[in-house]
């Protein structure tokens, strides 16, 4: 029965990535507004403007621009960017280590506090401890990234002068300079992501403390820690990890900006500058893989969801 | 309706939302200096008495810029809302009571279109149609949609199982009918819920596309854009981007807070979950 649910899963994020695909592929082709006049600009004639569109391939009827696409795709193929030659999915793999790294270490962090904290709060439920964490956590989440983001570079980098404002030194060149690059932009995300998790853990554990069975746990005298870690975190944690894996992929699209304030060389910079230098096979290229990465990380949530809840392979 | 108490939390919520707005809609009528027009004897002030929270590199007035800002910025939030909820919703409620091929098709693509983070999503169409008010509505429409179909088609699937739509079923009424009458009516309360969060997002999103430049077009300020405008300045000047940012957060933190208390009053499972996710 595992086998058949791990089939389907695998099926229906094929499914996904290949209509996915063919959004991006859409979004740059039928959407009002020209690729090739945004590149030559307002002041180029029209002959130059066909040419562009010609170069870009994009003359040719739109079922064999995306037979060629698909193709190009299957075959690992996203293209090579207009401005310096190289290949996009080269491109791409330099920046998604600098990415992945700040969002895996700012998820995990964020999780090792905002799961614990959650669960608190909701064992505390109208108590002080409580009311406290769901006042952080909303002024946290009202709190946007790129507003924390410049206070915390004004007062560690401009006025305390204990971090550095700019630059991104590689983890396996140097680890100690390059955690040093990274406690900003990892601490800014972190407080943001901690209070999405804190609230979604403690609104699952409070449904998980109505059930029964930890009413029984509890009057049979099993102590509070002990109904927390044993009876509660199971099952409250699954939805969580939900959130956790929909978490990880939304934060592939918030960390553009934290890129762009702490001159991270990562996959949000990358394709922010690409749209502004009008690079469209790296901006296909990012929005892409983006979408490959969110597919990936759900179906290993949704296989993990399943080996710890026997109910949902079904 | 019955009687209507925000409690302590969605009080202040909305006394925090109404107050952005209403500095936003009072800077229609009246500003303290001209938000435009460059004074170079008064560049970069600190904030004093005569420039409350103080001038930018061209000496203008930032109090007057935040609240011509707010303009552009509560205008798209408002505009993304409506027009997402005005396709979603009917949306929603046609897939759940269709069904058949036309569900299955329809949600297959929606989730498909889910797989982006709608930052990115609006980033994508931004880059293709270039910076305009315009733009960035669609944009941000483009990418929540799918999210608000979603949660209409799940509550309209619940409302298909309940007496009083099988009834005006059996009653022989059309489908339109019932829809319309019946199953749109009563997915208002956990819309009204979403279109709280949604106008936060849509607020936080424009003020991300304007502060990295590919949001609403200058000369018109708006709060993301004041915000990455006063970045060159943030050691001399910190103003320039603390003032801005603190109207995004205040809104934002009168929507959340507004939203949560809509959504324990709206929502009595979730009430009796004890709270808000």
């Amino acid at each position: 029965m595992m086998l058949t649910f791990i089939l389907r899963r695998v099926a229906q994020g094929l499914l996904t990535l290949a209509i996915a695909g063919t959004a991006v592929f859409l979004l740059i082709r039928v959407i009002p507004g020209d690729p090739a006049q945004m590149l030559v600009g307002d002041v180029g004639d029209p002959a130059m403007v066909a040419a562009t569109r010609a170069s870009l391939g994009l003359d040719r009827p739109l079922p064999e621009q995306w037979l060629l696409f698909a193709s190009d795709l299957a075959n690992g193929d996203l293209g090579t960017s207009i401005m310096t030659g190289q290949q996009v999915r080269e491109v791409i793999m330099q920046a998604f280590p600098v990415t992945a790294s700040v969002v895996l270490l700012a998820t995990a962090i964020a999780a090792l506090i905002g799961i614990p904290a959650g669960m608190w709060a909701a064992w505390r439920q109208g108590r002080a401890a409580d009311y406290l964490l769901v006042g952080i956590t909303s002024v946290l989440l009202s709190v946007p990234t790129f507003w924390s983001g410049l206070i915390v570079l004004v007062i560690f980098s401009v006025k305390l002068g204990w971090l550095p404002a700019l630059g991104y030194v590689p983890l396996g060149e140097d680890l100690r300079a390059g955690l040093i690059a990274l406690i900003m932009p990892v601490g800014v995300l972190v407080l943001a992501e901690l209070a999405t998790l804190a609230r979604m853990m403690r609104s699952s554990t409070l449904e998980v403390l109505r059930l029964d069975y930890i009413t029984s746990a509890q009057a049979r005298g099993v102590a509070p820690w002990a109904v927390l870690l044993r009876h509660v975190f199971r099952n409250a944690f699954a939805p969580t990890m939900t959130t956790l894996g929909l978490m990880l992929g939304h934060l592939l699209g918030g960390v553009v900006v934290i890129e762009k304030i702490f001159g991270l060389p990562g996959i949000g910079r990358l394709l922010v500058d690409s749209i502004v230098q009008r690079d469209y096979p790296i901006v296909q290229g990012c929005l892409l893989f983006v979408a490959f990465i969110f597919v990936i990380v759900n179906l290993i949530v949704d296989l993990l969801y399943a080996a710890l809840d026997p109910r949902v392979r079904v | 309706m019955r009687g209507f108490k925000l409690g302590m939390a969605g009080t202040g919520g909305a006394l925090l939302l109404g107050f952005m707005v209403l500095l936003t809609l009072a800077g229609l009528v009246v500003m303290p200096h001209d938000p435009i027009a460059l004074d170079f004897t008064q560049r970069l002030a600190a904030p004093s008495a005569a420039h409350w929270l103080g001038t930018d590199q061209f000496g203008r007035d930032v109090l007057s810029r935040v609240m011509l800002g707010g303009r552009g910025s509560l205008l798209v939030a408002s505009l993304t809302v409506l027009l997402t909820v005005a396709i979603g919703l009917p949306f929603g409620a046609l897939v759940a009571y269709v069904g058949g091929w036309f569900e299955r098709l329809s949600m297959t693509v929606l989730d498909a279109l889910l797989a982006f983070p709608s930052l990115l999503i609006a980033l994508g169409i931004m880059a293709v149609i270039g910076p305009s008010t315009s733009g960035v509505v669609m944009a941000l429409t483009i990418a929540y949609t799918p999210g608000v179909v979603r949660v209409t088609r799940s509550v309209a699937l619940s409302l298909r199982e309940t007496g009083f739509v099988q009834a005006s079923e059996v009653l022989g009424w059309s489908t339109a009918h019932v829809v319309c009458r019946h199953v749109i009516p009563n997915c208002i309360a956990p819309i009204a819920v979403m279109g709280a969060s949604l106008f936060a997002a849509a607020l936080l999103a424009e003020s991300a596309l304007s502060f990295l430049g590919v949001g609403l077009p200058p000369p018109a300020p708006t709060w993301g854009g004041m915000l990455a405008d006063g970045r060159p300045f943030l050691s001399e000047a910190s103003w320039l981007s603390l003032f801005p940012g603190l109207a995004i957060a205040v809104s934002l933190l009168g929507c959340n807070l507004l939203g949560d208390a809509l959504r324990d009053r709206l929502d009595p499972r979730m009430r009796s979950a004890g709270g808000s996710t």
